[in-house]
């Protein structure tokens, strides 16, 4: 009986089968996560204000976005961020895993203390950042105040000169982490023959890192940066808890105004329009990215 | 038969998804539909009260009172809910929203508001006492009630501003404080500031200066102040439309705390970027002999922490061409949803009782809105500052932004962000003029469109 079952199944019956296979998965995933982003997209085409019905109103809320300085000024904020805090992060995590790849002593140490950071919760970063920056009792202030850097102590997250460079530092020193990690990863995955041929050929460490670090390490580099970019340009809690967008808006990156808009003030259908604008751009982004990365690898 | 098992066995996981989705989407419909029922059907079962009382006393007091109710009322149980200021909004936001909301808030007047053009809120007039409507304060009233005669909420304590000075550091510089009959103007805060400023050990840096002021989100501080300097920000037009402009009167606020801050170097630069409540630290330390707006209920905090030998005292509103100020008070509210709107009121007049406002008030040193308390003899002791935050109420006066749609966003979105440019030194007073004129026009357009009225 069993074996009459098997015998009659077609190519048509196996996809059957695999779609069997799929569907307890499918359907919650379908359910509490597919049918809630459909519905924030959709939300994203109606003018729905806290308080009132849902009505379709087409790109009316793009229309407003395209004249909304406010909107514009916090993209401008929101990339400036991704780009600085993207960047410093691959460089710093290359760094940080091509020492740790050294096999130094203690490496395993190293490796977990330096995970430290990313394993806190960004509001927790944000806590002991804003301890740090503190005006009063921050230790910055104390540190430079005392060395004789500075005269008074300055106010890092309410200033117009500061807040920006305080919050991307933060930003930095919580992410750098996983890019290491990432990094150390790949570096291991290197064949040491490649490096035993270079040194043959009296390569230089330098060259090395060029030569054979880097392109080996391409496909890796081009994960970390489409996931850091996603992460940062869609950062929110950290910035929340140091500077809730300020000063002047300064520091407001488009989710923090995102969340403005509706929790603040109450439009929901713009601020998931905001949204969706955010899903376009990043996904333009990774396609171009993506794209020169795949190239490169393949031809 | 075999044919039945087979197809039971091929079709398993179809079988197994359509029961999973049954019940993921049985669970979605009794959710929405609970949601629903929230405002169709009776409710039994305590009603909640959000309190956002938070220094200790006040809380205490809270509770007390909460709990006289609950033995006095075993048939209609009250639950306290302990909220926070930072978390309220969102809190009900999400309430309001998803049907699920405390019966009973607490919030300010400012901010109601804008819940009841979203028609979050019921209309309590119909409850309200006699003896409550006539014991109120009338700008309190007026500053809760809607054209149509709908009150959105019960004032009971007004967040009013107070200046507060170190004697100590006045009687050092032969400064006479102000008394309540004979009132500083800012030219004489300008000058005694001068001489309050002082740098202690000559190493050019100054250690003590003259004023302080918490700058971060001062928006309500000079909202409230440009009362006094005869202006208002809004202003209502021929048509009738609000217009907002910054004229003479506002330029003149600004100009005299800029003063002090750029020209003169007598006002802390440490207050810019600052809340209220951090430059409490700074005034119990010594370096500012005045903070020029604070709220009143800092005083608990000044009792509270203030050192050995420390003496700090409150002088009478400071006055421009009058000391009126704008009011802002805490109330309690009862959102549309509730099903027991009646019993919730009871509550409330239970809670904000002629004696109960006294405690309420006492417990977390703020003006309270009842004429009944202003006037006991507890609110008129010299020693803690009562007497002046009691003669406060006689200046207290209903902006014309009160009410007005898109107010509160027009605050956080305009007000704030320019005026902390402004005391970074980032802006003229003429550029901070024309940045208010021109962004609130786009600001407050979205609401005149949708026609939204007070």
């Amino acid at each position: 009986m069993a074996n009459s079952v098997t015998l009659t199944r077609t190519p048509r019956n196996r996809n059957l089968d695999q779609l069997q296979l799929l569907l307890p998965i499918m359907v919650p995933v379908l359910l509490l996560s597919f049918i809630p982003l459909i519905r924030g997209i959709y939300i994203g085409f109606t003018d729905y204000e806290l308080g009132g019905q849902i009505n379709f109103s087409g790109l009316d809320n793009y229309r407003i976005m395209m004249q909304d300085r406010f909107f514009w000024r916090s993209m401008g904020v929101g990339f400036l961020w991704t780009a600085i805090v993207t960047a410093l992060q691959i460089g710093l995590g290359m760094i940080l895993a091509l020492l740790l790849n050294q096999g130094l002593r203690w490496t395993s140490l190293y490796s977990v203390l330096m995970l430290v950071p990313w394993a806190m919760p960004p509001i927790v970063r944000g806590l002991m950042w804003r301890q740090i920056y503190s005006p009063d009792t921050g230790a910055l202030n104390l540190i430079l105040t005392q060395m004789g850097i500075i005269d008074n102590p300055i106010n890092w997250l309410a200033s117009f000169e500061w807040a920006l460079p305080a919050i991307i530092v933060a930003g930095v020193w919580g992410e750098v982490p996983k890019a290491a990690l990432f990094f150390l990863a790949g570096l291991k995955t290197i064949p040491g023959s490649l490096y035993e041929a270079a040194e043959l050929d009296g390569a230089s460490a330098f060259r090395k890192f060029r030569h054979i670090t880097l392109p080996m390490m391409k496909p890796i580099m081009a994960a970390v940066v489409s996931l850091s970019f996603m992460w940062n340009f869609n950062a929110f809690g950290l910035i929340w808890i140091l500077t809730q967008g300020g000063p002047g808006g300064l520091t407001r990156l488009p989710m923090l105004a995102a969340y403005e808009e509706a929790f603040r003030y109450g439009y929901v259908g713009y601020a998931a329009a905001i949204g969706n604008v955010m899903v376009i751009i990043i996904s333009v982004f990774l396609f171009f990215y993506l794209k020169v990365q795949l190239k490169e690898r393949t031809g | 038969m075999n044919r039945a098992i087979s197809w039971i066995l091929n079709y398993k996981g179809f079988i197994i998804a359509g029961l999973l989705s049954a019940i993921i989407i049985s669970f979605y419909i009794a959710g929405e539909l609970t949601a629903r029922n929230s405002s169709g059907e009776v409710q039994t079962g305590p009603l909640r009260f959000l309190s956002l009382a938070w220094q200790e006393d006040a809380v205490k007091v809270v509770n007390e009172i909460t709990d006289q109710w609950n033995q006095r009322h075993p048939e209609q149980q009250v639950e306290l809910i302990q909220g926070s200021w930072s978390a309220v909004h969102d809190f009900l936001i999400t309430g309001f929203e998803t049907g699920d909301i405390p019966d009973i808030f607490h919030y300010e007047s400012a901010i109601i508001v804008d819940f009841a053009l979203r028609n979050y809120l019921a209309d309590l007039s119909p409850y309200i006492s006699k003896e409550m409507r006539e014991d109120v304060l009338e700008v309190n009233w007026a500053s809760v009630t809607r054209s149509s005669g709908e009150v959105i909420g019960i004032p009971f304590l007004n967040a009013s501003s107070i200046v507060l000075y170190n004697p100590d550091l006045f009687a050092e510089a032969g400064v006479t404080p102000p008394t309540i009959e004979n009132p500083w103007t800012w030219d004489d805060v300008h000058a005694a500031a001068e001489k309050l400023t002082i740098d202690r050990d000559g190493d050019g840096v100054t250690d003590q200066w003259g004023t302080a002021l918490g700058l971060r989100n001062c928006a309500n501080i000079f909202m409230n102040l440009s009362i006094s300097f005869g202006g208002s920000f809004f202003y209502n037009d021929d048509q009738g439309n609000i217009e907002v402009r910054v004229g003479e009167p506002e330029k003149k606020l600004l100009g005299t705390m800029a003063k002090m801050l750029f020209i003169d170097k007598t006002m802390a630069p440490s207050g810019v970027g600052k809340s209220g409540t951090e430059m409490i630290p700074g005034f119990l330390a010594g370096n500012y002999a005045m903070v020029v707006s604070s709220g009143a209920w800092a005083r608990q905090q000044l009792v509270e922490n203030a050192g050995e030998g420390f003496h700090w005292a409150v002088m009478p509103p400071i006055k421009a061409i009058s000391q009126s100020m704008g009011i802002n008070s805490q109330t309690l509210s009862v959102p549309n949803s509730c099903t027991r709107q009646a019993v919730a009121m009871e509550f409330i007049q239970f809670l904000l009782s002629a004696e109960n406002s006294t405690r309420l008030a006492i417990s977390d040193w703020v003006l309270p809105t009842r004429k009944s308390s202003i006037a006991d003899p507890r609110l008129q002791d010299v020693a803690s500052g009562w007497n002046i935050v009691s003669q406060n109420a006689q200046h207290l006066s209903v902006g014309p932004w009160v009410g007005l749609p898109g107010y509160v966003e027009w605050k956080s979105r305009v007000a704030n962000p320019t005026f902390q440019e402004f005391f970074s030194g980032r802006m003229s007073i003429e550029e901070v003029a024309e940045r208010i004129e021109r962004e609130s026009a786009s600001v407050l357009a979205r609401y005149q469109v949708r026609g939204l009225k007070w």
